[in-house]
This record gives C-alpha cells, structure tokens and sequence, in this order.
C-alpha cells in the first residue's frame, strides 16, 4: 500500500451533478453560476485495495435542497446488473458495500426533490499488487476553448482501470507585445515555455516590426527566440505576465576558420554553435576557410557542428562537451588522413540494374577531425540517383566503411548494403530486395483488426533518412510488411482503437525476428475529465514518456480526444 | 377606506371632494373553454376598471375542487395566489389529497389604493377535462447527419393524469423525396430504453437511416386512453459527407513569408481530423466509423515535392540531422476520406488547401510547414 493509493482512496469526489453549472461549450463565453441543487458522492475505500474484507462507504452530499430527503441508492460492479447496497445511515444518506474484487464500482443516488439530479461516481478499487508508473500527460484545447495546453507528470496505477484526478487546464493571459534588439524590432520564431512543464509549448511568430500576440498561463515563461532579422543570435529570454517587449542581445561573435585535411581552407561550409541546447546562428566558411557566428553564450553543454559542401566528400564533424567555454579563435581541422572516393560508374543492381534509383551513402567516422581541440566524429550522408542504366554519377564520399542505402522508386522499396571504400570504390552495389513477413497484432491472445505496426528505421536506414513503414492490421489483426533483410527498426505496436491494448516498442529489431504474433501490452485504461470551468469536450489528450529524449520525448504513448462529458478513456501500457 | 365630506361657507357656496368609487374587475379566460389536467400555460386575465384610475392591487386564488360550484367540494387552502394581471398556472392533476382534479374555481378580489374594494369578488369555473398527453422529441446522431448513416428520434412522454404506461406511441417518417428508408425500434419503453430521470415519464427511441440528402421530419404522436393526444414534428437535416477538416496540428505551422526553425528531431503531428465520419482518432468498434487518410511529402530546397508513400500515419518524424544547416525543407500533409476528391485540387504552390472555400470556420485539407534547418 503506497501513500498516493491511501490518498486516492479517501478522496472526495468533485461534485459531479450540478443544476446551473458552467461548461466550456466551445464558442460559449463562461457564465455565471446559478444556485441550484448540487448533488455529489463522497467515498472511502478501506483498506485501499481489493480484499475479503475491505469495504466501501459512499456519502451522499445534497445542496440546495432543504429538507430530510429519501434516498434511493444503486451499486453495479464493473458494468453489471444494479444491486443496493446496505444502508450505513439512519437517514439512508450513507451506504456500505463489500470489495472483494478490484475493478469499478459504480454508485449512484437519487432524492425525492425534482430540482435535484441524480448523483453518479466511479469508484476504483485496486488489486492489492498493482503497481504504479509515471507517465507526462499532454492536453490541448480546442481552438474555442481560450486555455494553455497543459503537460505535466501524472501517477498510473496497474489494474483494469485508472481514474486519475481532473486535468485542469488553467486560463489564458493575453501576452502581446514587441520583440526587439538594440531598439529596432525583430522579426523572430518564438517559443514560450512555461518553468513548470516546460513541455506545454506554445508556439508564434513576430513580424517584421517585432509585434506578437498569444495566449499564455499567467505564469512566467521562459522563451526561445530564434530571429530571422539577420544579426541577432538566438536566445532565452524570460516572459512574465505584463511583459510587452522582449528585449534581445545581439550575442557575442566567435570567429573560427576550417581547413581540408590537406590544410587548405574550406569554402562554403555551414558552422553551427549550440549551448545548453540554445543555436548559434549558421555562419558560412569564406574563401580563406573563415566565419563568424553568434551566440548568446559561449559557456555550457556545447555542441559543434561543421557541414561541408557535398561535392567535397567530406563527413559533418560533430564534437561536443558536457562543460566548455568557447573561445573566439575557433580552428576546425580535418584529420589529415581522411581520403575520399568518388562513386561515379558504380552499378546499383538487384536482378539487373536499377534506373533512376536514389541512394543515400552513410556513415559514421570516428576520429575524423577536431573542433577547438574537441574530438569530432565524422557524419557520412551522400545522395545521388542512377541514371537510366542504373550507373551512379559523381558522388564524392569518405573512404572508410560505409552502407549504400537504395531506395528504387516503388512504394516502400528499400535496401541496405554494407560497402567498403576504404581501399577502392565497387564496380557494383547490391540492392537486396525486401522480403516480406507476416505478423498478427494481438491483445490477450486475440487479434487486433485496425491495429498498426509502424516499423520506424533505425542505423544506417535512419541516417539516409529512410521514412517509417506504417501498415495497418487486418480484419483477424494480421498484417505483412516489406522489410529490407539486413536492416533494423523499432516495431511500435499501437491500437489507434485506444482500450484494446496498450502501445509497445521493440527496439532494433531485426527483419529475421519480426515474430509470427506480435503482442501489445495488457492495458491500464486510464480515465478522466479535462476541465476549465467545466467539462471541455474536443480536448486533445495524449500519455507521453515521462523520462524520454528527443523525439520519443514527443511520440504518444496513447491519443485521444475528450468526449461530449470532457472525459477521455486510454490505454496506457499497465505497470503491473 | 375614507370618504370625506368637506363643507366649506364661502359667500353661500358649496363645494363637495368626489366620493372614491370601487374598482370593478372581470376575469377573462383567455386559454379557452377547454382546459386538461396538467395543461400549461392557462392563462387567465384580469380586466380592472377603477373610476378615479387608481392602481388596484389584485388577488387571485385557485382552488382544486372535485366540484367547484361547491366550495366545500373544494381543497380548502389555494393550489395557487397571484397578484399579477395575467395569472398563468398549469392546471392541477390532482387534489391535494390525491383524487383526480375536476374542477378549478379561480376567485380575484382587487383592492384600490384608498382601500376601495371590488365587489363582489370575481369567481370563475373551470372545469377540467382529460389532461393530453406531455410529449418531448429529440433526435441524435453519432455521424453528423450523415445520409446513409443511422439517426435517433428520442420521446419522452408522460400523462398529467394517468399512467404514463398508459400512453402509446406513434412515429410517422417523411422523407424530402423518394426513400425506402423505414423506421426501427431503437428503445421501447420498458425494458430497453431508458427510463428518464422523472419517474412519471417514459421514453421511447425509433432509427432509421436516412438515403437522400434534405430535410427529414417524424411526426410522433402520443395518445392516452382517452384519445388525448399531443404532437411534435422533429426536424432533421440530412448532409452528404462533408470534407475532412485538419484539426490542430504541431508544430504550430509559420505564417506565411516565416520559416519553422527545427534543430532537433521533431515529430509533425496532426493532432485531430474533424470529420462526422472518417475522424483521427477514430473508433475502430464503431462499424460505421473509418479514418482519414494521412498523405505527407517532402520538399528539399528549390528540388521536386517527393511523396512519403509509407508515411500514412498523423505523424511524421523530421530529423535536421538528414539536412544541411540553413536548408529550407517543406514538409506538407493532405488528408482525404471516403468521399472526398485526391488528389487536392488546390495548386500545389499554395501551402494550404481549402477545397470549400466557403466553409467558415475554415477547413484545411493540406498544411504546409516551412522549415529551416538549424
């Protein structure tokens, strides 16, 4: 028994049937409350969790309705018929109900006065093992509806069902004003981020003369301003409700210059600085292999990134450090002994040749130079189409160990192929076709029509760029997929249907051991009401990884949209 | 009330303050001779006549009787007061100690403002009949209408002064033109519909799914054992599938002249599709339910648009890595379902697509962001 389950089970219900209460009814204004009869079901469950002797009281609570009342009251286990529980009251306002199984028991009561509803709550009682996990939750309103997404961090317990708290989305502030950098305005991407939840982004754009307008919480934000006036490097600044101007620095300028492995300076290369995650702009080597970018900082987690023009054959180095100052006087080097290859006359072939074929030429080369003295690694990514005989054309690439990523033209089409050009360039290239396999998307041993497989490319595939493969299960939740034999994907398995079953990843799995029957998880529907100053129907809701990075931070674990009631029903992957 | 006489002898003459004179009042019925039990809305009026045109303050009372020409028939305390010139009530069902209500004897007293009353006080018979049936229509549709898709015709009936079971039911389909559609039972009333909140109503539900476009009317007709009777028209209007409309999207697409800064993997996402039939998300269980197809493609630099024929999700996973810094990147998605043309066709330079330009608030079919590569 945990803390939070001691909590939830002694929570009062929020009052749930409410004669002239409010709801945010997209494109109605909020309205004053009407008193009126207000009927709701306080509950205790003890102890908290399912048990031959673990019992429920459920309180009535009448407002507004003078009088001693009649109640009549109705309990159902899971869906099932009506029973009535023994009253724990003299007055009948109370009543008591054994939970000996885990699972949703439904209390309702009614009174004799007309002016009053009737009271209805779910109840939730757990098995006495469930386990818990921690998921973010991110809601968005419809467009009617004026209040800020919301994203933070909510408890799941295991279990069939998981009624969790209200998600409350608060009101929004107008947040007009003016961007400017040493007094003229800017146009600029802005990107506010509340403290708390920094995830429940909200998203705008200033014009040519610095003006912006939005909505926000009414709390203070960070915000990402990336400019598009030239001259103005891109920062953090701090937004606070009354705010009108966001006031921008230039930045401070670092020079550098980048030479060839041969020494020679390199013309035409993008250079980009990134500081605790905040972009430099991209500055362009000269002729002399020389540039100038600006930073809002020069001290953090840094990130260089130095990208060549492709006919040069040379990698993207990439360096970072956990903690570095950067000095002005940047030097990237090349390491001297980095040669390339040019792949003009190369043969892509399967059966035959393949005309007007792209591929994509990738790599990763450690060691390949230095940034600032920093150890850059090298990125190889080359792309090229076949002419009509299937031969490439010039395509300089690194001669190291690299993978000739095809894709032919028809739909899905892909394929890998491992290549070595460290020593010489091959006459041919292989382009092994895909093979097909068949898997069952299943739920408990049952299939899933309608759910997917998305088989996300991983490695080599995923550095040419290669897009996801999303099918679709049919009527017995079998699908087939073409896959390219050698590769690697991550299998996400997600049943768009919501409560089936819960959404689960295979991480690089190989296209030999896509199993004959795929498995989502045993869900945990987790329920729900998104409220403003009352229900909001349309409301975007998705379970996100809590502890992710990048872009998982941002794939949902499950999707849905509120009901007519502002309640949404999802199947989350259950912790137990 | 006081009445004064005032003589006052000047040079031989009189002169006498008016005496004040009652107010006289009559009560006009202005419902009609034939009023149910349970009626709303009777309305009865008060005409006041006050010689000097004084105020009259008015006092109406409305006696449950079995037989109201005899007051001791009658429930001794009034079922109703007012003080209005219009008195509107809903005539009793029942007396107060249960028996069915016969009769009503309406009295009205008025009182001018010097205390002058009218008389004699005003009374009215009224005797009251069958109450007709109370009969409310609603109609539900899951699919927005949708022609070939099911709708529900909802009534909750109830008898002011019978049984409700006692009432029948009678639905009448009218199609706008020629149609085979028919009328099934969605909910009779017990077991299988469901009971509304008010234990003296009943509910009963037909469907039907309607094959033509228009304007559909069902006529529902209660009828009690009396042949009290009431009728409600519902009105429905029927649409062909409308467009599928891209709902939010993030990340929030620029203006156009802006660009999108990306410097880290992102996932373009539509969040929601509105569409009455073919919605993202949608409900596989729901048999009538599809989805709109996802259509995304990618425009490097000056190059060709390439379609992302795999990519039929709501998502797309963008990675700056696979681009130069400073690289200008279109990623566009289209969105069609079942009945809706695609190819779009919006010119393909424009970075949205409206195919009903009309439609208000507006419904996008493609959306285009604008990236630069960070």
């Amino acid at each position: 028994m945990t803390a939070s389950m001691i909590i939830r089970a002694l929570v009062s219900l929020p009052l749930i049937a409410c004669a002239g209460s409010e709801s945010d009814t997209p494109g109605q204004p909020d309205a004053p409350v009407t008193p009126g009869c207000v009927v709701g079901i306080s509950n205790e469950v003890l102890p908290p969790f399912a048990s031959a002797s673990t019992f429920v009281r459920a309180v009535a609570n009448v407002q507004n309705s003078p009088g001693q009342h009649s109640y009549i009251w109705f309990l159902s286990f899971n869906g099932g018929p009506n029973q009535t529980p023994a009253p724990a009251a003299i007055d009948g306002s109370a009543v008591e109900f054994p939970a000996t199984q885990p699972g949703i028991y439904r209390v309702r009561f009614r009174i004799e006065d007309p002016e009053c509803e009737e009271a209805d709550t779910n109840i939730e009682v757990n098995d006495p093992g469930a386990g818990t996990t921690v998921l973010r939750i991110h809601v968005v309103a419809p467009p009617e509806v004026d209040r800020p997404p919301v994203d933070k961090l909510v408890l799941v317990q295991g279990g069939a069902v998981d009624l969790i708290d209200d998600i409350q989305l608060a009101p929004a502030v107008s947040a007009n004003g003016t961007v400017v950098a040493g007094g003229s305005p800017a146009a600029a991407y802005l990107k506010f981020m509340p403290v708390v939840g920094a995830d429940a982004i909200v998203e705008t754009y200033s014009s040519a003369i610095g003006t912006y307008s939005t909505t926000l919480r009414a709390e203070s934000h960070s915000v990402l301003v990336i400019p598009t006036t030239p001259g103005i490097a891109p920062q953090i600044v701090t937004w606070s409700p009354g705010l009108t101007t966001l006031e921008l620095q230039q930045g401070i300028a670092l020079s550098g210059t980048v030479r060839t492995p041969a020494n020679t300076a390199l013309a035409g290369a993008s250079v980009q600085l990134t500081v605790d995650g905040v972009p430099s702009t991209i500055a362009t080597t000269d002729g002399a292999g020389a540039f100038t970018l600006l930073a809002a900082s020069q001290t953090g987690k840094v990130r260089f990134e130095v990208t060549p023009p492709p006919a040069t054959g040379l990698p993207r180095l990439i360096a970072e450090s956990a903690l570095l100052t950067v000095a002005d006087g940047l030097e990237v080097l090349y390491t001297p002994s980095l040669a390339s290859r040019d792949l003009a006359g190369t043969v892509i072939q399967r059966s035959g040749a393949l005309p007007n074929a792209a591929v994509t030429i990738v790599g990763t080369l450690p060691n390949a130079g230095t940034i600032s003295g920093l150890v850059a690694i090298g990125e190889a990514r080359f792309s090229a189409v076949t002419n009509g005989s299937g031969v490439l054309p010039t395509l300089r690439v690194p001669a190291a160990p690299l993978h000739a990523v095809v894709f032919p033209g028809a739909v899905g089409d892909h394929a890998i192929t491992a290549i070595d050009l460290t020593s010489a360039v091959p006459a041919t290239i292989t382009a092994v076709a895909t093979i097909t396999r068949t898997t069952q998307l299943t739920s408990a041993g049952t299939g899933l029509p309608g759910a997917v497989l998305d088989a996300v490319p991983t490695g080599p595939l995923a550095l040419a760029g290669a897009p996801t493969i999303r099918k679709v299960a049919g009527a017995n939740g079998s699908l087939t997929i073409e896959l390219a034999p050698n590769a690697l994907y991550d299998m996400r398995l997600s049943d768009p249907n919501g409560n089936r079953g819960a959404s689960v990843i295979v991480g690089n799995q190989s296209t030999a051991n896509l199993p004959a029957v795929s498995a989502l998880a045993k869900a945990t529907k987790v329920q729900a009401t998104v409220v403003g100053s009352g229900p909001i129907p349309g409301a975007i809701v998705q379970f996100l990884c809590a502890n992710c990075t990048g872009i998982e931070r941002s794939r949902p674990i499950a999707e849905g949209v509120t009901g007519v009631d502002g309640r949404f029903s999802l199947a989350v992957p259950d912790p137990n | 009330m006081k009445g004064f006489l005032i003589l006052v002898g000047l040079s031989g003459c009189f002169y006498i303050d008016p005496i004040n004179q009652r107010p006289s009042l009559a009560i006009v019925n202005t419902t009609g001779d034939v009023i149910g039990r349970g009626q709303i809305g009777v309305t009865l009026r008060a005409e006041v006549s006050d010689p000097e045109g004084q105020i009259v303050q008015l006092d109406w009372r409305m006696y449950v009787c079995d037989d109201a020409s005899v007051f001791e028939t009658c429930d001794q305390q009034p079922a109703r007061e007012d003080s209005s010139t219009d008195f509107v009530f809903a005539a009793p069902s029942f007396r107060a100690a249960g028996g069915p209500a016969q009769s009503l004897l309406i009295e009205l007293d008025g009182v001018d403002d010097l205390g002058a009353k009218a008389q004699p006080s005003q009374q009215l018979i009224i005797p009251l009949g069958n109450g007709a049936p109370t009969l409310i229509t609603s109609n539900a549709s899951a699919y927005g209408q949708t022609i070939n898709t099911p709708l529900d015709i909802f009534a909750i009936y109830g008898d002011p002064d019978d049984n409700p079971d006692n009432v029948t039911l009678t639905f009448e389909l009218f199609s706008p033109t020629a149609s085979t559609a028919t009328l099934s039972d969605t909910c009779t009333p017990q077991p299988g519909c469901l009971m509304p909140a008010d234990a003296t109503k009943r509910e009963q539900g037909k469907r039907f799914t309607p094959d033509v476009p228009g304007q559909w009317e069902v006529r529902v007709t209660a009828t009690d054992l009396l042949d009290g009777s009431a009728s409600v028209i519902e009105t429905v209007i029927v649409v062909f599938d409308q467009l599928p409309c891209i709902g939010q999207v993030t990340p929030a697409a620029p203006p156009p002249d802006s660009q999108l800064p990306v410097g880290d993997p992102t996932l373009f996402q539509v969040y929601q599709v509105l569409d009455a039939i073919d919605p993202y998300p949608t409900n596989l269980a729901d048999p009538i339910l599809g989805q709109s197809e996802f259509h995304w493609s990618i425009k490097r630099n000056t190059g060709a648009r390439q379609a992302l024929p795999t990519e039929t999700g709501n998502t797309l996973a963008f990675d700056p890595e696979s681009f130069s810094p400073g690289d200008v990147v279109e990623l566009r998605v289209e969105i069609e379902d079942r009945g809706s043309p695609f190819p779009l066709t919006c010119d393909p330079v424009e970075p949205t697509c409206q195919l009903d330009p009309t439609l208000v608030p507006t419904c996008l079919q493609r959306q285009t962001w604008k990236v630069v590569v960070q």
